[in-house]
Parts: structure tokens; C-alpha cells; sequence
């Protein structure tokens, strides 16, 4: 999850009155932030992906100034009129087809604003932008455009000189020599064509979502800005310009619409109408546990920076467009929870008597292991997950594992097992500097593919023992695995002469129940020892538990 | 210096030794029925504790060679010829004698013996000497000295004059006698060895509780032998359960305790109950391959009620019937069938409200989740996930805190802390951290919420459900002081036999 830097210095500022560091650290859980480092200077919060407007200071001092009663309810933006325009060309709408803009003036940008504007650009990106797909967005100094804008869709042969370059260069040149064409590149290649944003002397802007124009560069002297918004999601678009602004009016700037222009509709943007929804008081208080009346509603949310009124037993909230959390009316029930403290919560228990009761599988598998126990047997765990060569090469077995998951980070945890047996071999090789007789066992699920249904596979759960020592043999496992059988898992089973890898040929027996093949026993193959360099022999068994008649 | 009890082969030899001088081993064994090596072990035993000393003596032992091998076997030649012409009626030619005796060369000096012992005569009849027997004489000392060499060692000092004689005579006859020298340990009792076996009352304790003594009742007569029952024992190892699991049985037994029934279901899942059924949108981060083990190639034939299926995708898409704005997107009935690891339990325990229309209760499970992740020492590929849920009319959020308080104090930690968070399927969503005493540290444990409408609605749950869950690695490893949560599945068995049972 994102983190963001807070300098208690700024915060201050930001705050409007004394508030002291204690109190500020104290309260930044009850927004819903996660302190990660604090130092004399600064701390580190992790902020949740619902929440991009908390993806700058100034976002989470307004949900400070809310909670420590400095101020109350939503913030309001005052937005003047430009006579900016983007016009934007029909041949776009294949490859990017939503954009808007505004205009951010006589900001005074020190480092640390410029720092945190583009974290929170870089975060918008990665978070509601999904990686720069769904959104980009770009911060120009608006003093070098000479508008109006066109946006556009442009061949590859189209060049110009890209942010922290010093030559024109053309698209395909941006896309695999530059960073960001490196790791967005994706996005554009496959459309044919790129989208171009370019002023009315025909210099380019951005080439969203890639890169900027080095000409709109910003600097700790640029006073102006201008920010362009393209993505493939008209609400998106419109989420991320309205987050970013309200950052932007509150580290002072000035905001101005600008007119997005299509080819039958003109718009203004930004648009910092607050969306209107209401709720149940009824349905609030009985959610949260809680009997608060209007007025304890309408404040609490004040205090969540949502501005409400109530009609009735209806509360009507106006919430600020940066809020991009709110889709249902529980969304304000939280909002009254937050604004009313979670630490103000006593804990209650439900009215409602229930009876506890274990799971009858469950029931049976303790069953086992208490058996295996009883039997003097360690009880390990391994991984569902599991190498290949493990399962079936490491085992003498035929073929490969069918249930592979795609990308693993790791090789060791590349196929779902199919058997248990194979782990605990290798845990008796990861143990071989360890004192004989070793005796384990493990009780898990076990995978097959199978067509259709649900899951398109069958899991079964399975019990596998092994016993290794300088003198185990056939008939020590089979005398374990009768005793597990016999303590009223299977009542009537018989043995036969089997072949089944890892078992040695001559030394393995299937165990079934009538017809049906309920595991194996045997004497670990010396291929297989040699494989996991255990250097005694081995006797194991593997039951089926899945498919025992019941008793 | 302290010895204390002494070892049964020790008490036997000690015991031997009273009153005895210089005894040797063999002699010791022969006697006491211990066998030579048991007595010089316990020999040795008792010198360490300073109760028997040794010296080394000096033998020269005689005995038979070859020639005096078959002597003793086949008599004396000289015995051998007087047989001879005595069995052939007392009188034989010297001729006929010389045919006759078995060994030539050995004729002369047996008549010259025979002579001399004065066992014969010799007379001339007719053209030759012939050889005249009257009686078989007696045995002499020489025969019964040679007789008794056959089977025993025989040492020079101990010999009768006679014998002495005789052994002189024996050893002028070529390959007779042998002397070899060599030496003997000679063992006998300490002043402390004396003083301490004076303090061994019985001379007949029992070493063992045996069937044939409990038969026999000889344990009526005979007192049982002090062992050192401080001295040090194999170590054997127990069977025991993994700690992992031993520990989710106490979540198991807590859950119950408070009224939740357990369910359990498939760890591999659709992508429907993983992720569309809880409100989490198809371009969500978290569904990405990169955080998400998919299963390539498989497909779900079918999901769900194709009711329940059309109730999602309109939730997705503009909120449906739930009141909710819903995400704005065209939802992919395809991309729902697309087979996953679950990421959370909450894949099953979703299911179970959907396919179980409950008014009201608790249940919980307890199951392996899976995130495609790099394994370090805090995060592992796949892991146990702990949740439980309570629904019904009147459930709140505060009952969802007061079930929680409950399930951390069962398990000993009292001191809790909630703070809003957020999860993509819940709303109002907390998060917890709770204190251990132990390590005087806040550890950040389960998150929680009320499953949003959007959620239970479109599966026709209609009652509010609250949810917990959390990692139980964590717990495992703060319980069992583990840092790197890798240990945990190791197995090592050395870890794993040291482990506690009782706690």
C-alpha cells in the first residue's frame, strides 16, 4: 500500500493553530492511516487504496483538521473561468479517448511541494490510474504553452524532444529508449496509433501516457501550472483532476476551468460539485450500535469533512468531489464512525445465543493425527505449493504435474501437489544430520484437475506417514498403517502386490476397500533415497482419505 | 570418593574377592559363572573407584610339542612296544619286530627306554635276538604327567619332585615339552574395596523384576539391587502434533467456545467467489497475476446460480438493486470462471451465506490462503488465514469489537486497540492491534468489517455480517518466540522434538 512522507513543520502550517506532534501522531490512526517510521522531523503513513486524496499532506490535513476540531465539514473550492481550450480530435477515440484540464495559478513551489506532488502523481498513477492505463496525468508550466491545445491521435513517424531529453525523437525512438516508454510502452503500442497533446504552435505538451515535452518542464520558479488528465474511464479522469486540485488550492493556487472541447459537446473541468447522498439515521445507528440523533449525525460527519442536513429520519450528505470512496450509503455510515471516534466505541455482544460445533471432516482428521501420535509419529506441515521435480523426476514417477500456477516468484512453489509423500521423503532428506529413528507423518489436501464444475479441479484430503531408520522395513510401515486403519478408519481392507513410485518394485502394496484403492505401502526405492540422499531405509504409506467408505 | 551403587558386575566381583588373594580373571570367570570379559571390565570399574588392585606376574608354563602331542594320544613309544609284543603272546624277534612297530624310527630309542624302565629282555634263540615281555607294566609319572598336559596348562612351581623328574626325563625326548612364558593379572581387594564389600548386605539381591521371579515369588526373599537411577537415559522422542496445528486447535476450541461452527471448503477457486462476489472490480490491483496464483488453461464450467450471477454483474456495473453507485464497468462473466488459489477464506465463508440462507449466527474457518509473493522471513507464499463471521438482524459494529475482545482475551491478550482501515468488501472496516505482555510490543493482528450490500445483497443475504480474520502465523511464531516465520515449515526435527507439549 502507498506510503507518504508528513513534516510535522508543514503540517503545522497546514493546521492553522497549535497543535502539538503528540497530538498529531495520536489521531492519524483514527483517519484510517498507518504510522510506519516517525522521526523528530517527519513520519511515514501508509494511506488505503480508497483513499487517493490522502496521497499529499494537504489530503490528510483536512481529515486532521476534521478530527481535531479545527474545522468542520467539507471544504469548499472556489474555481474562475478560463478561456483555455483543449480541442480534441474524433481520432482519438480508440486510443484514449477522455481528457480534461485545469489551470493552477501564482503557486509558490518549494521543493517539498514539488516533492509531494509528484508522489501523489506517481501514486495516482499506480492506483486508481491501474499502472497508468486507466489514467495519466500531467503537470506542465503553463507559461510556455500558447494555447488553445489539441489533443489528438498521431502515426509513429510523429517526433519531438521528450522530458530530460536534448534531441527530437520519434515515438518508437521515446518508447524504447526512454524509461517510462520502457515501462508503459505496452499501453500505446498495440493501438496503431499515440496520443499527442500538442499547443496551438504545434509543440507538444505530453505524449500521454508516456512522457512530457521537455518545452513544459517544471521548476521551483514555475508559478503557473497547467494539468492535462487523459485516460480510458470518463469518471476516472474526472476523480483523479478533482484529487489533484483540491491538493493544488490548498497549497494556494488559484483555480481556473479550462474547455474540453469535443466534436458535439463542450465541458468545463474541473467540476468540484459535491455528489448528494442520504441515508437512514435507523440504518446508521443500527449498524454501528449506536443511538446518536441528527445532530450528533450532521456533526460527526462534519467532523469526516462531509457537509449533511437531516429531513426527518434521512440524512442528506454533500460530499466533496476529491472523495471518490463513497458509493453507497454505508460508505457514510463509516464516516459518522469516524467522525464519532472508533476509539470512543465500547464493544457489546451480540443479543443472539449460538451453539459451537466442529467440522465433522476436521473431527476425523484429529482423529488420525491423535492415531499417528499414538504411534510415537511427528506430525510436520508442508507446502501446498511445490517443485515439480519433486512430485514426479525426485520420485521415479511418469510425466509432470497438471496444476501449475502461472508467474510463481518463487520455483520452489511452481505446482499444486498431488501427493503427500513426496514432501515427507524430502523433509526425511532435510534431516538427516538429526537422530534415528525418525518417524513423521502429515495429514493435508492433495490435488487433482478435473473438468468443469466449480474449480475444475477435486481436492482431496490425504494422510502419508514415513518411517526411517537403519533397519525399517516393509513390515514396520504396514504394521503402522493397519493400526491407523484398524482404529476405525476402515473396518475390512485387504492388501496387494502393486506398483506405485517412490515404492521399490516387490515392495509395495495397494491397499483397497472392496474395489476400491484406498492408498499404498511400501519401501522407499534406493533411487529415491539416492535422489534425497537419505542414507537409511525408508518404509511410508499414503491413504486416501476422501475416498473411505464411512463406517 | 563417591561412587555410588555400584554396577551388578561389580558387586559380583567385589563380592568374589573377599577373602581371596590374587586371583585371576579366568579364575574369577570360571568360578562366579561371569564371563572373562565381564570380569576384567568390572575389574577395571572397581580399580577406577580404588577397591581392587592388580599386579602383573610372571608365568612359565609348560607344555606339549608335537611329538609330545602324539605321546600322549598314542602312549609313550616305549609303552607302544611292550604293548605290541605283549599282545603277540610275550616274546616277538627283533625281525619281526621291526615289521610290526608302527614307527621305525622311533624303534631304537622306545627299546632303549623299554630296557632302561626295565620292561623287557632281550634273549638269543636260535639265529637272532628276540624280545621278552613277561607283564605290562604300570603307568609311570612321565604318562600321567603327559596325560594331564593334554588338557591343562601345567606351570613348572607347581609340579610334584616326581613329577618334576619326569618332566626332566620328557625334555631330553625332541618336540615333547615346551615352555612358554607369559603373564597374569592378579586381583584382589583394596582396604576400601574390603570396607565396601562389608556394606553389601545381601549376597543375593535380584537385578531384574523378571516374569519368572514375579512366578516364582523370589522377590518375597530377595530384596531388588539399587541401579544408579541418577545416571543419564537414551533419550527416545515423542509423536507430537506440528506446533502450527496445535495451535490452531486452541483458535478451533476458542471459536467454539463462542458459539461458531466451523466450515471449511476448496483452497483452489473461482474467480467469482474470490473476488466479483465480494465487490473487488476485474481491474482491482490485487487480482493481478503478481499478487495472485492463477491456474492457467482451467476454467469453471459454471459458478454459481446463474441468478446469483446476473445479481454481481449488475452490482459491478451500477450498483444494482443495493443502492450503490457500483463501479462503472461492464462486468466479464468470462474473467468470473477464471480458476484461482483463494486469497483469503473469506472465498468460502461468502459462499456458505450465499448457498445457506441463515437468519442468523456465527461461524468461522480456519484454511490456507495463497499470495504469489517473494518468500523472506516474514512473508511466506502460503499461509493460514483464521476468520470468523457473525450475521443476524441485529448485529453491529460494536458486537463485531466485542466478539473480537473476546476471541484476543481467550487467548490471553486483554489490551486491544481498533482504528478504521479499509478492505474492499467491507464497510465500516477496523483494524486491531493487540498488546503482548511478554515482548512489551503493540502487534497489529486482524482486520474487520460488515461486508458491504453490495456484497451480501446480490446473494440474497439480507442481515448485516460481520467478519474478522487475520494470519495465524504470527500467533504461532510470537508464541513459540519463532522470528523467521519459514521456521515453521521447515521441519526440522530437531526444532520440532525440542517443542513443548504441555503448555
Amino acid at each position: 500500500m502507498p506510503v507518504i512522507t508528513l513534516y510535522f513543520e508543514r503540517l503545522a502550517g497546514m493546521l492553522g493553530s497549535e497543535v502539538s506532534q503528540e497530538e498529531i501522531v495520536d489521531r492519524i490512526p483514527y483517519l484510517g492511516l498507518d504510522i510506519e517510521e516517525q522521526t523528530r522531523e517527519y513520519i511515514r503513513v501508509e494511506y488505503n487504496p480508497n483513499r487517493p486524496d490522502y496521497s499529499t499532506d494537504y489530503g490528510i490535513a483536512r481529515g486532521l483538521n476534521g478530527l481535531l476540531d479545527l474545522k468542520s465539514g467539507a471544504p469548499h473550492y472556489q474555481v474562475k473561468s478560463d478561456k483555455f481550450k483543449i480541442s480534441v480530435e474524433p481520432n482519438i477515440k480508440n486510443v484514449r479517448p477522455f481528457i480534461v484540464g485545469a489551470i493552477a495559478r501564482d503557486l509558490r513551489l518549494d521543493d517539498e511541494t514539488i516533492r509531494q506532488l509528484i508522489a501523489m502523481q506517481e501514486d495516482l498513477h499506480m492506483g486508481i490510474g491501474r499502472r497508468r492505463a486507466k489514467v495519466a496525468i500531467g503537470l506542465h508550466n503553463l507559461d510556455k504553452i500558447v494555447p488553445p491545445l489539441n489533443y489528438r491521435a498521431v502515426g509513429a513517424d510523429f517526433s519531438f524532444v521528450p522530458l530530460g531529453s536534448d534531441r527530437s525523437m520519434k515515438i518508437p525512438e521515446i518508447l524504447q529508449e526512454t524509461e517510462p516508454g520502457r515501462l508503459y510502452g505496452e499501453i500505446v503500442r498495440s493501438k496503431g496509433s499515440y496520443p499527442m497533446i500538442t499547443d496551438s504552435r504545434g509543440e507538444v505538451l505530453s505524449f500521454p501516457p508516456i512522457i512530457n515535452g521537455e518545452l513544459t518542464r517544471l521548476t521551483s520558479k514555475t508559478k503557473n501550472l497547467f494539468i492535462d488528465v487523459t485516460g480510458t474511464d470518463s469518471k476516472t479522469v474526472d476523480d483523479a483532476l478533482a484529487i489533484l486540485m483540491a491538493a493544488l488550492h490548498d497549497a494556494g493556487g488559484s483555480i481556473y476551468s479550462v474547455m474540453v472541447a469535443n466534436q458535439d459537446s463542450i465541458k468545463k473541468s474541473p467540476d468540484f460539485t459535491p455528489a448528494v447522498r442520504s441515508f437512514e439515521m435507523d440504518f446508521c445507528n443500527r449498524l454501528l450500535g449506536l443511538g446518536l440523533n441528527k445532530e450528533q449525525m450532521i456533526s460527526n460527519l462534519g467532523r469526516a469533512r462531509i457537509d449533511a442536513k437531516a429531513h426527518g429520519g434521512v440524512i442528506e450528505a454533500s460530499i466533496p468531489r476529491y472523495r471518490i470512496d463513497i458509493l453507497h450509503p454505508v460508505d457514510l455510515v463509516e464516516e459518522v464512525a469516524i467522525g464519532y471516534g472508533i476509539q470512543n466505541f465500547t464493544v457489546t455482544l451480540p443479543a443472539t445465543v449460538t451453539s459451537g460445533m466442529s467440522n465433522a471432516t476436521q473431527r476425523l482428521l484429529d482423529g488420525i493425527r491423535e492415531a499417528l501420535v499414538g504411534l510415537g509419529m511427528i506430525e510436520v506441515m508442508n507446502f501446498n505449493l511445490l517443485d515439480d521435480s519433486l512430485l514426479y523426476e525426485k520420485m521415479n514417477r511418469e510425466g509432470r504435474s497438471t496444476l501449475r500456477v502461472e508467474g510463481p516468484k518463487s520455483s520452489e512453489h511452481e505446482v499444486l501437489r498431488d501427493r503427500l509423500l513426496p514432501s515427507l521423503l524430502a523433509t526425511l532428506g532435510g534431516n538427516v544430520h538429526e537422530e534415528y529413528p525418525q518417524r513423521i507423518f502429515e495429514v493435508g489436501k492433495v490435488y487433482v484437475k478435473e473438468g468443469g464444475g466449480n474449480t475444475a479441479t477435486k481436492e482431496n484430503y490425504h494422510v502419508a506417514a514415513a518411517i526411517a531408520h537403519s533397519s525399517a522395513n516393509y513390515s514396520e510401515i504396514k504394521s503402522a498403517m493397519e493400526s491407523l486403519l484398524g482404529s476405525g478408519l476402515l473396518n475390512n481392507f485387504t492388501f496387494r502386490a502393486a506398483e506405485c513410485p517412490p515404492f521399490a518394485s516387490g515392495r509395495t502394496a495397494a491397499v483397497l476397500a472392496g474395489n476400491i484403492t484406498v492408498g499404498y505401502v511400501g519401501e522407499v526405492s534406493p533411487e529415491t533415497l539416492a535422489n534425497l540422499s537419505i542414507k537409511v531405509p525408508v518404509g511410508g504409506f499414503e491413504i486416501d482419505v476422501s475416498v473411505l467408505p464411512k463406517n | 570418593m563417591s561412587t555410588g551403587p555400584l554396577h551388578p558386575l561389580e558387586n559380583r566381583l567385589l563380592r568374589h574377592l573377599v577373602g581371596k588373594e590374587d586371583q585371576t580373571p579366568e579364575l574369577v570367570a570360571k568360578s562366579t559363572k561371569m564371563k572373562p570379559d565381564q570380569v576384567r571390565r568390572a575389574a577395571e570399574w572397581l580399580k577406577t573407584k580404588g577397591f581392587v588392585e592388580s599386579k602383573v606376574h610372571l608365568l612359565r608354563e609348560i607344555q606339549l610339542g608335537p611329538e609330545g602331542v602324539k605321546a600322549a594320544r598314542r602312549g609313550l613309544p616305549e609303552r607302544r612296544l611292550v604293548r605290541l609284543v605283549f599282545d603277540k603272546g610275550g616274546s616277538m624277534s627283533l625281525g619281526d619286530l621291526r615289521k610290526s612297530f608302527a614307527s621305525p624310527t622311533e624303534l631304537n630309542p622306545a627299546l632303549g627306554y623299554a630296557r632302561r624302565r626295565s620292561w623287557l629282555q632281550f634273549s638269543q634263540i636260535g639265529t637272532g635276538p628276540v624280545v621278552e615281555v613277561s607283564d605290562m607294566p604300570r603307568p609311570i609319572t612321565e604318562e600321567t604327567l603327559l596325560e594331564r598336559m593334554q588338557s591343562h596348562s601345567v606351570e613348572k612351581e607347581n609340579l610334584t619332585g616326581s613329577e618334576k623328574r619326569a618332566l626332566g626325563e620328557l625334555s631330553t625326548r625332541p618336540g615333547y615339552i615346551v615352555e612358554v612364558e607369559h603373564k597374569e593379572v592378579l586381583l584382589r581387594l583394596t582396604p576400601a574395596g574390603k570396607r565396601a564389600s562389608s556394606q553389601l548386605v545381601s549376597t543375593s539381591e535380584l537385578d531384574a523384576i523378571t516374569p519368572s521371579i514375579l512366578a516364582s515369588k523370589a522377590w518375597r526373599k530377595r530384596s531388588l539391587r539399587a541401579i544408579d537411577v541418577e545416571a543419564p537415559a537414551p533419550a527416545i522422542y515423542l509423536g507430537k502434533k506440528h506446533p502450527v496445528q496445535r495451535f490452531l486447535d486452541e483458535v478451533r476450541e476458542i471459536f467454539m467456545s463462542l458459539g461458531f461452527e466451523e466450515i471449511e471448503g476448496p483452497i483452489v477457486q473461482p474467480c467469482f467467489w474470490n473476488f466479483d462476489a465480494l465487490f473487488i472490480p476485474q481491474d482491482h490491483p490485487a487480482r493481478e497475476m503478481q499478487d495472485t496464483f492463477y491456474l492457467p488453461g482451467l476454467q469453471a464450467s459454471q459458478v454459481a446460480d446463474k441468478r446469483i450471477v446476473r445479481e454481481v454483474a449488475r452490482v459491478h456495473h451500477d450498483g444494482g438493486n443495493t443502492g450503490s453507485m457500483g463501479w462503472g464497468y461492464d462486468w466479464d462473466a468470462k474473467g468470473g470462471r477464471r480458476i484461482v488459489l483463494r486469497t483469503h477464506t473469506t472465498a468460502v465463508t461468502i459462499r456458505y451465506l450465499a448457498e445457506n440462507a441463515l437468519e442468523d449466527g456465527r461461524v468461522f474457518s480456519i484454511g490456507k490462503v495463497f499470495r504469489n509473493e517473494k518468500v523472506t522471513y516474514k512473508n511466506l507464499v502460503e499461509f493460514h488465514q483464521i476468520e470468523g463471521i457473525a450475521f443476524g438482524p441485529k448485529v453491529s459494529l460494536r458486537d463485531m469489537m466485542g466478539l473480537l475482545s473476546r476471541f484476543y482475551s481467550r487467548l490471553g491478550l486483554d489490551k486491544v486497540k481498533f482504528w478504521p482501515s479499509f478492505f474492499p468488501y467491507t464497510e465500516p472496516s477496523l483494524q486491531s492491534m493487540v498488546y503482548f505482555e511478554k515482548m512489551n510490543k503493540w502487534v497489529e493482528l486482524c482486520g474487520m468489517g460488515i461486508f458491504r450490500p453490495e456484497v451480501t445483497l446480490p446473494l440474497g443475504i439480507k442481515n448485516p455480517v460481520l467478519a474478522w480474520g487475520g494470519g495465524l502465523e504470527r500467533l504461532v511464531m510470537l508464541r513459540y518466540g519463532v522470528d523467521d516465520i519459514r521456521q515453521l515449515y521447515q521441519n526440522n526435527l530437531g526444532w520440532l522434538r525440542s517443542l513443548p507439549v504441555c503448555l
